[in-house]
């Protein structure tokens, strides 16, 4: 086995980066690089310092080094190692860094992550839902499967129910019922989970939300009882927060409706709270409420402002340690009612217990906040059409 | 700030041209590569981004001499200004020691080079600089249109417009004909490393 000399992550420094970096130091070797979002990792070779041959599951070459851009998130690892794959690239390294990043920005290249705004016809029309998908599914704690037809109902909203399920095929999507007909609000695609930890945890379970298969499905039923054990060992601190998300995702599902059907009022929503600044709350930090209640505002790209969530005792606001959300501190305003008192939580420690989860909760975590980001978005989105409609 | 190479010895310079659309940034560089040929390691690399393209080489000029006992090499740069190039002008902007920005000296194009200066400045406040400390030269390009009889702006009518806050070096030029593409690039150079010695402590 070879040792690596340089690995890290790819959030951090950018693929184009990492191969200026080896090749500015001479580098011969292989650059590994990991997406939970891939089952083979990508592959890129060099002999002192340039490029030679790439690979990214059975793509070859260039265009699989072109291809690895696309893998915004994930991990590289360089082992230095005598190369013995023939030499299939042979444009400079510099013109490779510039082509893949342009083929990135020009949407060229896939981006392989969580959501995927792969807009889709549907009769003529023109749906850019995104679609939200999952990291590669953990079989060990799929307990059954099971198919649904296109079109089937698996959720229905405000029906009781507490089983959780996995996407193993196929595409979902997420309604909310209304007065005037049914709102989209997103759409999961495979490795994405139905349900989330509150499922486990109280004893009325009232769906938030129907589910409808878009296409044919294929489900994975969860070990529940597993995982509820495992979530139930971890502290209280993490409990919070982890439910906490689960509220807040359910809350700005509520809140998209509500902008899509324009029947909010910002002054109804942040009346009798300041901004959290002025009453010394800092929104930098982890906080638990300890007692009063706060709400979250997002400022739009269009320049206007929706509502996202109402938060009241035991939730927790603040930038989450180990998932980004896209909300406080710098994308939302946090509004808190003047008897709000806050705990600072240790968001070290929160970060380890998240680190030493099964993957399958890491991962349902995950769909969580990135239902959160996403569904932001979708918010967002709905705002802006109906501010061009008018 | 710059990279230092220790196994080469090197101090790698990266210099960043920037400016609207068809101003002539691939045009200085062209010059520079030309003029610079002997001296040039690698080749040009150009990547066709929609309405510009970007271009990229590097040398070791001559003359610059060393600086304790690193030789200095220089990264050149054009940027493609569009919206939709964030990942491109992100790697590209990274940790950029020198900028030159290149103005349209066309009438027509005077409200262009305003917006691309106001976008410089917010790029580069995402990544965490500030025009009025980078190290910045102007250039007044196409001066040589007025020949033609096109109409070009007074100088002084640019320098309102866009070194007013700046009051940084500016240079007029015409890039199609090699002029003042010189005196740029070793105007900007010489501020690069001033600010590269106060950087490094030297």
């Amino acid at each position: 086995m070879s040792q690596f000399v340089l690995s890290g992550n790819l959030s951090f420094l950018a693929l184009g980066e990492v191969l200026q970096l080896i090749g500015s130091n001479g580098g011969t070797g292989v650059l590994n690089i990991t997406s939970k979002y891939s089952q083979e990792p990508g592959m890129i070779h060099f002999s002192k310092g340039n490029i030679i041959h790439g690979s990214a599951g059975s793509v070859k070459g260039l265009d699989a080094v072109h291809a690895l851009f696309g893998w915004v998130e994930g991990d590289f690892a360089f082992s230095q190692e005598e190369v013995k794959v023939p030499q299939t690239i042979r444009n400079s390294r510099m013109e490779i860094i510039l082509d893949g990043l342009r083929m990135l920005d020009d949407g060229h290249t896939k981006i392989l992550g969580p959501v995927d705004f792969a807009e889709k016809k549907e009769g003529g029309v023109k749906s850019s839902v995104p679609i939200i998908k999952g990291p590669l599914v953990d079989y060990m704690y799929v307990a059954a499967e099971e198919d649904f037809f296109k079109g089937r109902k698996i959720v229905t909203e405000n029906k009781h129910g507490s089983w959780i399920w996995v996407v193993l095929e196929g595409i979902v999507d997420v309604i909310k019922e209304t007065s005037e007909g049914p709102v989209p609000i997103v759409r999961m695609g495979a490795g994405s989970f139905i349900g989330g930890v509150s499922c486990f945890l109280f004893k009325d379970n009232v769906r938030k939300a129907t589910i409808q298969a878009s296409t044919d499905v294929q489900l994975g039923v969860l070990d529940s009882q597993r995982l509820a054990d495992e979530f139930g060992s971890q502290s209280r601190e993490f409990r919070d927060l982890v439910v906490s998300l689960d509220k807040r995702r359910d809350q700005i599902t509520e809140k998209t409706v509500d902008v899509c059907l324009k029947r909010f009022s910002l002054k109804e929503f942040t009346k009798g709270k300041q901004p959290a600044k002025k009453m010394g709350i800092n929104p930098e930090k982890l906080l638990r409420i300890a007692k009063g209640e706060v709400c979250l505002v997002r400022k739009t790209e269009d320049g206007g402002y929706i509502p996202l969530a109402v938060l009241g005792e035991r939730d927790v606001i603040g930038p989450c340690p180990f998932v980004d959300i896209g909300h406080e501190p710098q994308k939302a305003f946090v509004f808190a009612s003047p008897d709000t008192e806050t705990e600072e939580l240790n968001p070290e420690s929160l970060d380890a217990e998240y680190s030493g989860l099964s993957s399958a909760l890491r991962n349902l975590i995950e769909t969580t906040a990135t239902s959160i980001t996403v569904t932001t978005r979708v918010a967002c989105d709905y705002h802006k059409n109906n501010l061009q409609k008018k | 700030m710059a990279n230092i190479n220790l196994k080469l010895r090197e101090i790698e310079v990266k210099i960043v041209y920037y400016g609207p659309g068809r101003c002539g940034k691939t045009t200085n560089l062209e010059q520079i590569f030309k003029s610079f040929r002997k001296q040039v390691t690698g080749q040009m690399v150009s990547a066709d981004t929609e309405g510009d393209r970007t271009l990229y080489f590097d040398f070791l000029p001559m003359g610059l001499g060393k600086i304790k006992g690193y030789d200095v090499r220089v990264q050149l740069y054009t940027v493609p200004g569009q919206v939709k190039y964030a990942s491109t002008r992100k790697m590209v902007l990274r940790e950029v020691d020198g900028l030159v920005f290149v103005a349209d000296s066309l009438e027509v194009r005077r409200e262009k080079n305003m917006l691309s200066l106001k976008d410089l400045h917010q790029n580069l406040k995402e990544y965490g600089l500030s025009i009025l400390r980078v190290p910045l030269i102007l250039q007044y390009n196409k001066r040589d249109l007025g020949e033609q009889g096109l109409p070009i702006m007074p100088i002084s009518l640019m320098e309102r417009d866009l070194n007013r806050q700046l009051k940084v070096p500016s240079f007029p030029a015409s890039a199609i004909k090699g002029e003042g593409v010189g005196p740029t690039l070793k105007a900007c150079l010489k501020l690069t490393l001033q600010s590269l010695k106060k950087q490094l402590g030297w």
